[in-house]
């Protein structure tokens, strides 16, 4: 059972509309706005939930299977955790970052060709059911990081410059902000490091070589270390907040190429995402 | 009997005269006393806050030659030259009006605070205990509250954060998070800064540090926020613990310089600091608020922020007046008629006597009548009396609010003869030989 990828512009369209209400109500300080934004992003998730399980129903290996569908994993996923995240943390202003992330994941989706469905038979691995789901989960948490370290740069700039009436109860505190960048960064650390040690040890199964400096390879071990030097910064050293929302942004860039830019290319043998 | 109001503000008298004029709350009651003791002043009250001083009095002989500037100077013992150029003065509905735009924030230095409904409920607090506060000033405070609260539902005038302390306080959450986990700093202490500690402390603050050049009044602060008292040395050490910085000391030159900043910055990690710097001339080097995670805000930034808060309020304000503006007419349609009230009962009852005589002779004569009769007679009989002086009196009424009442009152009195004795035995036969007459 499958569903054809065209309903998935469903989602997106929700998606974008959701995101667009939380940037007015970041850029207008709406309230109503956000409320709105949040039954536009419910709506999308429910039908994009759907469609998933239409989707994966079969094999949820298939969620591995090109960027197209993992890109829309991650949207859902995304959305999922900022809608709790609203709910528990009131870090509503993180709608205006997160809903256009989830709407650009689809928008690869369905720009990207949802091809063939048969599955490589080298995903037949248990190791499968870490690595992906660590290294898809590691992105969603760069997503949040990007998200929060974006927010804070433009927080801090408007309290610098004395805009507090665009700041005040309308964008979180801004300690609250570099401690949701400290903690997702750090959680899409472990993720990311679970999945590319858990990867070397299938690729080691898989082809006889731990580490053969595949492209995807290489672009995964940049963004890990961007974010073990923001880690460490943080951590060691106590490094003030705005550098390290830089080095997340850069972070989250690299993590973008390697998923996005690097997954495209058909020359990898990592070429099924 | 007429409504005086006079006095200064902060827009008329710079802070200068007014700290002159400004009232000890415990000379207030022995001045309101003497103000009612003055020939033909009834009643009594002082408004006096740091904004402005008011005087109102309710005078009841209709005297043109009674001074409300004069009035203030006996009550403030400042000489005329130096109040009269900067005293305004108002008379019954426009007195009244006055007094309810004061009350609804919209003659305040920050448009719409809610501060002054509190002092207007005081200052009548204060004239009640010294028995200066009549019918109508009585009436005149409970209108002034009334349209302080309409003009706040009805309008948006005091939406939106308003004093430095609340805009210190939101600031402080916005960059600090949760106050239950903030630390606190104050050195130095000015009025604003206690206040804005005190604020702070009220929204849950973890803990308070108090330094100041003299330590015993640090101690003293220290005490009644439960926080610690430190030398003014130790700032350094303290502020690499506190998430806010409030200083307001006296001194002359920068107490908190960028260099002694650097190493507290660095120890302070991610942490973001909130530094607001309340004196003049000021405590804090500006270049502090170069340094990364520092948020640097001094009073005229703080100023902006609640003159940009208070933005759209001034929108507010040909609507607060239109309510005032009702709410002073009602009240002095009411106030008007007072006087009107003795005149006005007496001439009612002169007719109801009147018609009862009538009625009570007219029965006598017309001997057995049924109960049903006896009832229509009673009727028709008061509704002639009703239906002829009603409708004049209602008139003499509204002719009292627009300020007419003292002569239509005196031809009142003279048409019906109410200052001579009522009712001479001489009427009365002649009334009834016309009666009989017409039978």
């Amino acid at each position: 059972m499958s569903s054809p990828p065209g309903l998935l512009a469903l989602p997106a369209a929700a998606y974008l509309v959701s995101g667009v209400l939380y940037l007015w109500r970041v850029l207008r300080r709406s309230p109503t706005a956000g409320t709105w934004g949040a039954i536009a992003a419910l709506v999308g998730a429910l039908i994009h939930a759907g469609l998933l399980v239409m989707r994966f129903a079969e094999d949820p290996r298939a969620v591995a299977a090109g960027v197209a569908d993992a890109a829309s994993a991650i949207s859902f996923v995304v959305v999922v955790c900022f809608l709790i995240g609203e709910r528990l943390l009131g870090i509503s202003a993180m709608g205006a970052a997160a809903m256009p992330l989830a709407f650009g994941g689809l928008l690869a989706t369905l720009a990207s060709p949802m091809g063939a469905r048969e599955i490589p038979e080298q995903l037949r691995n248990p190791w499968f059911f870490i690595h992906v789901p660590s290294a898809l989960l590691a992105y969603v948490a760069f997503a949040f990081a990007f998200g929060a370290a974006a927010l804070y740069l433009g927080e801090a700039r408007l309290l610098r410059s004395k805009r507090i009436a665009a700041v005040l109860g309308t964008l979180p505190p801004l300690d609250q902000l570099e401690h949701l960048m400290y903690r997702t960064a750090a959680f899409g650390f472990l993720l990311m490091t679970v999945g590319i040690g858990t990867g070397a040890v299938w690729a080691e199964e898989a082809w006889h070589r731990y580490w053969q400096w595949t492209p995807k390879q290489s672009a995964s071990l940049v963004t890990w270390l961007l974010f073990a030097t923001y880690l460490h910064n943080r951590v060691i050293r106590g490094s003030r907040a705005r550098s390290g929302a830089w080095i997340i942004i850069i972070g989250f860039l690299s993590c973008l190429i390697t998923f996005l830019a690097v997954g495209l290319l058909r020359q990898d043998p990592h070429r099924f995402l | 009997m007429r409504l005086l109001a006079a006095g200064v503000n902060h827009r008329t008298a710079p802070i200068g005269t007014r700290e002159k004029l400004a009232l000890h709350p415990d000379h207030q009651a022995r001045v309101l006393r003497e103000l009612v003791e003055l020939p033909d002043v009834v009643e009594s009250l002082i408004l006096s806050t740091c904004n402005r001083f008011e005087l109102y009095v309710v005078e009841s002989a209709g005297r043109a030659d009674l001074l409300v500037d004069d009035l203030v100077v006996q009550a403030t013992g400042v000489e005329a030259a130096v109040i009269q150029p900067h005293l305004y003065v108002h008379e019954n509905a426009e007195a009244a009006r006055h007094l309810f735009e004061v009350a609804s924030g919209a003659d305040s230095m920050v448009l719409g605070e809610c501060e002054i409904v509190g002092q207007v409920r005081e200052a009548a607090d204060t004239a009640r205990g010294a028995r200066t506060l009549g019918t109508v000033l009585t009436r005149l405070t409970d209108r002034a509250l009334e349209a302080g609260k309409r003009a706040r539902t009805e309008t948006s005038i005091d939406q939106g954060c308003v004093s430095l302390a609340s805009i210190a306080v939101s600031l402080s959450r916005q960059i600090c998070g949760d106050p239950r986990r903030t630390t606190v700093l104050v050195v130095g202490a000015g009025e604003t800064a206690e206040l804005t500690l005190q604020r702070l402390v009220d929204s849950g603050t973890r803990k308070v540090f108090i330094a100041n050049r003299t330590l015993s009044r640090a101690k003293r602060l220290a005490e009644s926020f439960g926080g610690q008292a430190i030398p003014l040395s130790d700032i350094c050490e303290a502020m690499v613990e506190a998430d806010v910085v409030i200083a307001s000391t006296h001194a002359p030159h920068p107490i908190i310089r960028e260099p002694q900043m650097r190493p507290v910055v660095r120890a302070r990690g991610a942490r973001p600091l909130f530094v607001i710097d309340l004196a003049v001339p000021r405590d804090v080097d500006p270049a502090v608020g170069d340094l990364e995670n520092v948020f640097l805000y001094d009073i005229d930034s703080l100023e902006e922020t609640v003159a940009g808060a208070l933005h759209g309020r001034e929108s507010q304000l040909p609507r607060v007046r239109e309510i005032c503006g009702e709410v002073a007419e009602e009240f002095w349609t009411w106030a008007a008629s007072l006087d009107l009230v003795p005149t006005l009962l007496e001439l009612r009852e002169r007719a109801e006597a009147l018609r009862q005589r009538e009625l009570e002779r007219a029965l006598a004569l017309m001997g057995e009548l049924t109960p049903r009769q006896q009832k229509h007679l009673h009727l028709l009989t008061k509704r002639m009396v009703q239906g002829l002086i009603n409708g004049p009196l209602d008139r003499v009424r509204a002719k009292a609010s627009d300020g007419d009442g003292a002569a239509y009152l005196s031809v009142l009195r003279e048409l019906f003869s109410l200052d001579e004795p009522s009712a001479e035995p001489g009427d009365e036969a002649a009334v009834e030989a016309e009666g009989d007459a017409d039978e």
